[in-house]
């Protein structure tokens, strides 16, 4: 058949009415009716008969028709532009506000006696206790409304920070994420562009006698119920209030209760995870190891930046990146202005690593940091009580996620921020001395034992 | 033959299976819904002599007659799978509407000489007729409401928004299976002829094909054009596009006429998924199938550049969206479909523009897709061709708006993207612009009703405490043009008025939610009224979705997902044996 059967009167098509001014078909009215006019040429007559428009008489505004001009006297729904985001985040970086550059401060030798008991004590920073448990409740919700989720987008994530007053600015939601995977609760997309939550999984505990477990990944309401049938239950909030609640459990009789997860219908979601914290350390690359398995960016532009290196221990400016280290990329400043870096709450568009190669590497802020750190130094310092299994890291010496994981895994803690000696110091707890001896030898650590 | 009870489940099952919550749900029963339903809900059950439409009625006949009586006693009440027992009388009631017929074809239109015919009953006898009109025995006037008001509670229970209305004057009560009957059989007749002779291409998605209809205005009853003026418009769609199918089928095999039986190849049709990267504002097109309605396929494989692809399940009526290059905006794409069988190939048509609308379960997550026709005042994406998007501005700050015009990706050097584009005003009768992208631009109703901010659940709704704002959008003169919003509660046996307000009109409320339950927002301004579902979930009703965890720490053989580690197989070279 031909395409002109398109052209042609369907047998169905109806007559149409036709304005007695320009003749056009009025396609709503049928033909019989008579004498009518269409909207252009009614607008147009009272146009020149002088008459206001009335908004009401939506049938008398007239219309754009072929090269008319249009005449916008309709009234229309009232437009405001959506606001955009102007500040693009790197997903990557998840600093805290704390500025972390400068050497190391304070040496172990400077820390007395009395600053070591502070080191390890209870932080007497930390919020009341409604306030703390205030917040872990709208974690509590946020890892809920995770688990049901299952996956999505970044800004889907970054929404639900918001509309759960998690993220007031915009600026949290990367280092809400980097809390959730240090806690092996979630997992994110290489390019940080989506997250999908763990499975359930109940993980023993590093230190102790084994009995003890946590449990990351996806929960809801049903998981815990079942859980407290079968264990004994703890619900400890985070100490600052800045994750989720730790749910332990204290199980006897660990065989009683694999038969009776078998026989449940837990069994397909719910995992066990022994010694998982040994096993990944175990497992572990060394630093140098880490730093060629980062991400490499190809067709880097260093000479269209401003530059600044950290030498290991303090930024400089530099203006061609000729030795491998950590470099941080900013846009010029208009000209008199100080350095971009001077301005406050200004923030790089890039952080990579240099490596020996000449590969421009990306990866968490903190972990091209240490590395930076780790390659000028050739160690890490840390603090290490034996009586309570507590591990102390200089704030400055911010492990990568990579390597940190191993550190929360042991203990499904986060670490709490320390001042003491005159600077900041993060502590984790749960490390055996296992755990500890292993992650000496992979990140060449500087161990003062107590 | 399958009993009555088989064909209610079945009934329930083929209309609520797979539909959105939150959408309109139609018991369009007909011939041809209930040959597929016998196709792939009762194939076990079948008799193989009869149609499904006699198998049907017989089925209903000796289940609600009883001495040529119609006896609702059998009706009442729910199944053991709480499934209103009447579904099936209801359909077989809405079957009769669809073979109403228009004036001028020979299908006589009184209603209840249909229902008559369905329900296997003689003539009237003139004594009764004076009395009880052309009624059924046993189905006094207005008896049927109460099953119709059951079936409604019933769907809104489950989510859905009911459609099924009650008339005014004579028609109050005929106007119950009226109202569900969205294609008459005499209008499948008119349109199947009317496919056999067009001569349209064969690869039209279904937005072309009603497109086309509508703007030719070929084949269309009055009762077709009342249906696409309205709010049934969208649900016709699948039904007509079925019938265009078959054009495509029957040429094919080279016959005249006949249904395409189930087991027949197709193409699956897709959309296309704007997806923008959060961080470097890269944008991304994918490859959107969409399942026709009633095609029971959960996941497939298709190959795309000699890669397969799984399709899973994203949503209701959706596959998962498969990333794709951006030629294929410009040319279209053909890709064979492995499973399942009745999918031949996905096919995305060659289309000179896209409309992009924000996704209707989460308006925040940033993905545009091809879900649907903007409403006025929603805020999409239009992906056009540059000579297009000259034509349209004339239109602006007038009918149309948007913020920016972006060009679109490299490859795609012809194309445009207008970006926070909104249909703002609603007179385009008059309009010249191309005629497809004028009928997917034309708003369908006066009023919309906006729900943004809050926080989605995963199975649809919102979570407590965090419930939408309303925005009901719609033309007004000036700022002070209010518009009536009444929210009723649905609760298991009745609706119950929560609250009444007057809105300003296109200015966005914040609204208390008083508990987790189903709520009906209905927005009424001079003769216009559109009405949404809103369903807020309890925080402690959400559970764990157990899909596969997608990404976790690789490095080596290992690899670490949350807290489980596992040590990864090694890939066995060419001649070597894993130990």
């Amino acid at each position: 058949m031909s395409e002109d059967f398109n052209n042609r009167p369907s047998p169905w098509m109806r007559q149409y009415a036709k304005c007695n001014i320009c003749g056009k078909a009025l396609r709503h009215l049928p033909f019989a009716v008579a004498n009518v006019t269409c909207r252009d040429c009614y607008g147009l007559d009272r146009y020149r008969r002088n008459e206001s428009f009335s908004p009401s008489g939506i049938s008398g505004s007239s219309s754009y028709r072929g090269s008319q001009p249009f005449r916008p006297a309709q009234p229309v729904i009232p437009y405001e532009p959506t606001p955009r985001y102007v500040a693009v985040q790197d997903p990557f970086d998840a600093r805290d506000e704390e500025v972390l550059d400068g050497p190391l401060q304070a040496k172990r030798n400077a820390l007395s006696e009395k600053d070591l008991e502070a080191l390890f004590a209870p932080p007497s920073w930390w919020p009341d206790e409604v306030t703390s448990r205030q917040r872990t409740e709208v974690y509590d919700r946020l890892l809920q409304w995770m688990s049901a989720t299952c996956s999505g987008g970044i800004q889907i994530f970054r929404n639900t920070c918001t509309e759960l007053g998690l993220d007031e600015d915009g600026t949290q939601a990367s280092r809400i994420l980097r809390r959730l995977r240090l806690l092996g609760h979630v997992e994110t997309a290489p390019d940080g562009s989506r997250w999908t939550v763990a499975p359930p999984a109940i993980v023993q505990l590093v230190a102790g006698d084994g009995s003890r477990f946590f449990l990351s990944g996806a929960r809801d309401e049903s998981l815990l119920r079942e859980l407290e049938k079968w264990a004994s239950v703890e619900r400890l909030p985070m100490m600052d209030g800045s994750a989720p609640t730790s749910i332990f459990l204290t199980v006897h009789d660990l065989d009683g209760l694999f038969k009776r997860i078998d026989a449940s219908e837990l069994k397909p979601r719910l995992h066990f995870a022994f010694d998982v914290a040994l096993w990944f350390a175990q497992r572990l690359p060394t630093v140098p190891e880490w730093a060629q398995m980062l991400e490499v960016l190809p067709g880097v532009q260093p000479d269209s930046f401003m530059l600044r290196r950290h030498d290991g221990k303090s930024w400089k400016p530099v203006a061609l990146p000729k030795e491998p280290g950590f470099y941080e990329f900013w846009e010029d400043c208009a000209e008199g202005a100080d350095d971009p870096w001077e301005v406050q709450g200004a923030r790089p568009c890039k952080s990579l690593l240099l490596l020996e190669d000449g590969t421009w590497r990306r990866g968490d802020w903190y972990g091209l940091s240490f590395a930076a750190r780790h390659a000028a130094q050739g160690h890490c310092p840390t603090i290490y009580d034996s009586a309570t299994g507590q591990l102390a890291v200089p704030r400055a010496w911010h492990w990568p996620e990579f390597f940190e994981r191993a550190l929360v895994l042991a203990s499904g803690r986060l670490p709490c921020c320390q001042r003491v000696g005159g600077q900041l110091w993060l502590v984790y707890e749960g490390i055996s001395p296992a755990l500890l001896d292993v992650l000496e030898s992979k990140l060449n650590l500087q161990t003062t034992r107590r | 033959m399958a009993t009555y009870e088989e064909w209610n489940n079945a009934l329930a099952k083929y209309f609520t299976a797979g539909a959105a919550r939150g959408s309109k749900v139609y018991l369009n029963v007909d011939d041809d819904s209930l040959r597929h339903i016998r196709e792939t809900l009762l194939s076990s059950s079948a008799m193989p002599d009869a149609t499904a439409s006699e198998d049907f009625c017989e089925a209903v006949r000796y289940h609600v007659l009883e001495k040529k009586t119609v006896c609702l006693d059998a009706i009442r009440g729910r199944t053991k799978e709480n499934v209103p027992k009447s579904i099936a009388f209801l359909g077989a009631m809405v079957l009769a509407a669809a073979r109403m017929g228009e004036t001028d074809i020979s299908y006589s239109n009184d209603y209840f000489t249909h229902l008559r015919d369905v329900l296997g009953l003689p003539p009237t006898r003139k004594a009764y007729e004076v009395t009880h009109g052309n009624r059924p025995e046993g189905l006094p006037t207005g008896c049927e409401e109460q099953f119709w008001l059951e079936w409604s509670r019933w769907l809104q229970r489950r989510g859905f928004l009911p459609t099924a209305t009650r008339g005014e004057g004579a028609e109050a009560f005929r106007h119950y299976p009226i109202s569900q009957s969205l294609l008459r059989q005499a209008e499948k007749d008119k349109l199947r002829a009317f496919f056999t002779e067009c001569g349209w291409p064969s690869h039209l998605d279904s937005d072309q094909v009603i497109t086309r209809l509508l703007w030719r205005n070929y084949g269309l009853t009055s009762h077709l054009r009342e249906v696409f003026s309205d709010d049934r418009a969208e649900a016709v769609t699948d039904p007509i596009y079925e019938l265009y199918e078959e054009r495509t089928y029957q040429r094919v095999l080279g016959k005249r006429s006949g249904a395409i039986p189930q087991a027949t190849q197709r193409p699956l049709i897709a959309g296309l998924l704007r997806r923008e990267n959060w961080f470097n504002g890269e944008v991304m097109y994918h490859l959107y199938p969409r399942r026709q309605a009633h095609h029971y396929a959960d996941e497939g494989q298709i190959i795309v550049a000699g890669e397969t692809h799984q399709l899973a399940m994203q949503r209701a009526r959706w596959f998962e969206p498969i990333p794709a290059t951006v030629d294929i905006v410009a040319r279209g794409a053909l890709h064979p479909v492995t499973q399942p069988h009745f999918y031949s190939e996905l096919m995305l048509p060659q289309r000179s523009f896209w409309v992009l609308v924000p996704d209707p379960e989460n308006d925040r997550s940033g993905d545009f897709a091809s879900w649907g026709a903007p409403g006025l005042g929603t805020r999409f994406i239009l992906l056009l061709k540059k000579s297009l998007a000259r034509s349209l501005e004339p239109l602006r700050g007038v009918l149309l708006q948007w913020q920016d015009e972006a060009e679109a990706e490299s490859g795609l050097a012809e194309w445009v993207e207008l970006r926070d584009c909104a249909v703002i005003g609603e007179d385009w009768d008059d309009v010249s612009l191309d005629e497809e992208l004028l009928e997917e631009l034309r708003p369908r109703h006066k009023l919309n009703v906006g729900l943004s901010g809050g926080l989605r659940a995963a199975q649809g709704g919102w979570l407590q405490g965090h419930g939408p704002d309303i925005t009901v959008f719609g033309v007004a003169a000036s700022e002070e043009e209010t518009v009536e919003v009444t929210i009723y509660r649905i609760r298991s046996d009745r609706e119950q008025k929560e609250s009444q307000h007057i809105y300003p009109l296109n200015q966005p409320q914040i609204i208390t939610w008083p508990d987790s339950g189903i709520y009906r927002i209905e927005a009424r301004r001079g003769g216009a009224t559109t009405e949404r579902l809103v369903l807020i979930q309890a925080w402690d009703e959400l559970c764990i979705n157990t899909a596969k965890s997608e990404y976790g720490l690789q490095w080596g053989q290992w690899r670490l997902c949350g807290a489980v580690g596992e040590e990864l197989p090694v890939p066995v070279k060419k001649g070597e044996q894993r130990v």
